[in-house]
């Protein structure tokens, strides 16, 4: 027990060794800091009032960015997914459409989203929508099959009417999955809202990370590294509570099935 | 996912009837004039530039390009980071002590990193290798410390009651029984890889396809910019394909194996 104590300790204290090895390295000349500054160089850097109020305002452009090409996506993945879970024969009709739309890695419409869209909110958005769409797509398509045939047969018994069984049955059976979906989404709309911004946009967080790499503010760069970090890691850590309370009655249920 | 009952023919037809059918619609609002053709050019159109940019080697050099690299990158990220999350998942005290950098790390996006990699390896293909290594390094560990964790202590309890050995027990018995979640990890890392390696070409570099899609873009020379992006799609299937089937070959047991409710 001891000896474990020990190493949950030493793993909290990994990170802080890195930074203050990175530190002293930086103090010491062995790192070019035209391309590493230290840590204590971006933290200043970070807590400049000016450069603030740019890493605050660009950090909430990606954020709102985020949400709505999330909330879109979301939604579409959910309803096609679930459609399709529950109709095998509309399935059937877009399978081959969707398993060749799937794979496209969605930094290749960039380009094509430029000439409809320009290179405002607008394309971010559409973008994130279409790539945070497939998890939950095909998480609410398995999903839709997760309620298993003895309890739909078992609504079907009692006299449920099919709609009754689809929004009563199987759709709260989906939820876990659907949410895992949304859980993953979540965090590829943040990558691909850095992506866009990067590739095409003049506001951001993805392109003020490049802007300030190109005109060699390196500190700035980092800091704004760190602010994409910490907003992935705040969205994930949001969604996960938001899902511990609304599905907490699903660990009774694996409970009693088990 | 659908329980394995007999397609009808409707079913069966549907799905490439309703595929082929794409293009002749996308023919049809080209020429209707709904949408600029400037923006949006025929379906023949495209597929014309697109022989003729195959033929002349444009397209198989960008592809060739971004595919080496973003196979090094992919590669280097497997042959690491299988070992160490097998380590790390069969190891508590390692967990331990690696848990909080790794949870430290993995909410940061992975194309954030882009332009910091360019401050050190510059434009070339290094940089674009080290972030593909990066951005696939993630799911590849987690997924294999959580496949060497979960191993049922049965597993290894029976192989060490057969008098298995440190390694036999590690190569035959737990490396076996973790590979459905390692292969998983692989496949959500191929997608991201191949993102990657284009976004990298797009930001920072002079070739690849990403760089080929976006100048076109640019020179507004629409038609080869989508025949780039048709392109991308095609490999993109393509690799989801044949990773697929090497998927089924290799865990050919597994499928049976679940069914047969261990």
């Amino acid at each position: 027990m001891k000896r474990e104590q020990a190493c949950r300790l030493a793993g909290y204290l990994l990170p802080a060794a890195v930074i203050l090895l990175w530190e002293v390295c930086a103090r010491a000349g062995f790192i070019d800091l035209d391309a590493l500054p230290a840590p204590s160089a971006i933290l200043a850097e970070a807590a400049n009032p000016g450069a603030l109020a740019e890493l605050g305002g660009q950090t909430l452009v990606t954020l709102r960015r985020i949400l709505t090409g999330f909330a879109l996506g979301g939604a579409a993945g959910f309803l096609l997914g679930f459609a399709c879970g529950c109709l095998p024969r509309l399935y059937a009709a877009l399978e081959t459409i969707i398993e060749f739309l799937r794979p496209m890695p969605s930094v290749a419409l960039i380009p094509i989203g430029i000439l409809f869209l320009g290179t405002g909110d607008a394309l971010c958005e559409a973008i994130v929508a279409f790539a945070c769409s497939w998890p939950v797509f095909i998480s609410a398509l398995r999903g839709a099959g997760a309620a298993g045939a003895p309890l739909v047969n078992t609504a079907r018994t009692l006299g449920a009417s099919r709609a009754r069984i689809t929004f009563r049955v199987i759709l709260p059976a989906a939820l876990p999955n659907v949410f895992t979906g949304l859980r993953v989404g979540l965090g590829v709309a943040v990558a691909v809202a850095v992506i866009t911004e990067m590739a095409a946009s003049g506001s951001g967080l993805g392109a003020l990370i490049l802007s300030a790499s190109l005109s060699f503010r390196v500190a700035l760069m980092y800091a704004a590294i760190a602010a994409a970090g910490l907003l992935g890691f705040t969205l994930n850590a949001l969604f996960t509570l938001t899902e511990d309370r609304l599905l907490a009655w699903r660990h009774g249920a694996s409970k009693e099935a088990r | 996912m659908s329980s394995p009952r007999k397609r009808s023919l409707f079913e069966k037809a549907s799905g490439p009837v309703f595929f082929l059918s794409l293009p002749l619609l996308w023919e049809a609002v080209s020429r209707s004039g709904l949408v600029s053709k400037l923006y949006f050019p025929t379906a023949a159109d495209i597929i014309a530039v697109w022989f003729s940019l195959m033929a002349d080697g444009t397209l198989p050099l960008a592809l060739y390009q971004t595919f080496s690299r973003m196979a090094a990158g992919f590669f280097t990220a497997a042959c690491l980071m299988i070992p160490l999350g097998a380590a790390i998942g069969l190891s508590p005290r390692l967990r331990l002590l690696f848990t909080p950098a790794i949870e430290l790390l993995r909410p940061l996006p992975p194309p954030a990193i882009i332009p910091a990699a360019m401050l050190f390896l510059g434009i070339g293909s290094s940089m674009k290798i080290f972030v593909v290594f990066f951005a696939c390094s993630f799911p590849i560990l987690i997924n294999a410390m959580e496949g060497a964790r979960r191993v049922p202590r049965l597993f290894t309890d029976t192989g060490r009651v057969f008098g298995a050995g440190k390694g036999r027990l590690i190569w035959r018995v737990i490396l076996p029984a973790a590979s459905p979640r390692i292969m998983s990890g692989l496949r959500v890392a191929l997608p991201i890889a191949l993102i990657v390696a284009v976004l990298s070409e797009m930001v920072g570099s002079v070739d690849g396809v990403g760089h080929f899609i976006l100048h076109m873009q640019r020179v507004f020379s629409i038609p080869q910019m989508y025949a780039g992006v048709v392109t991308l799609g095609l490999a993109g299937w393509i690799i989801n394909a044949l990773f697929m089937l090497a998927d089924r070959k290799l865990l050919a047991w597994y499928g049976g194996w679940k069914r047969g409710g261990a």
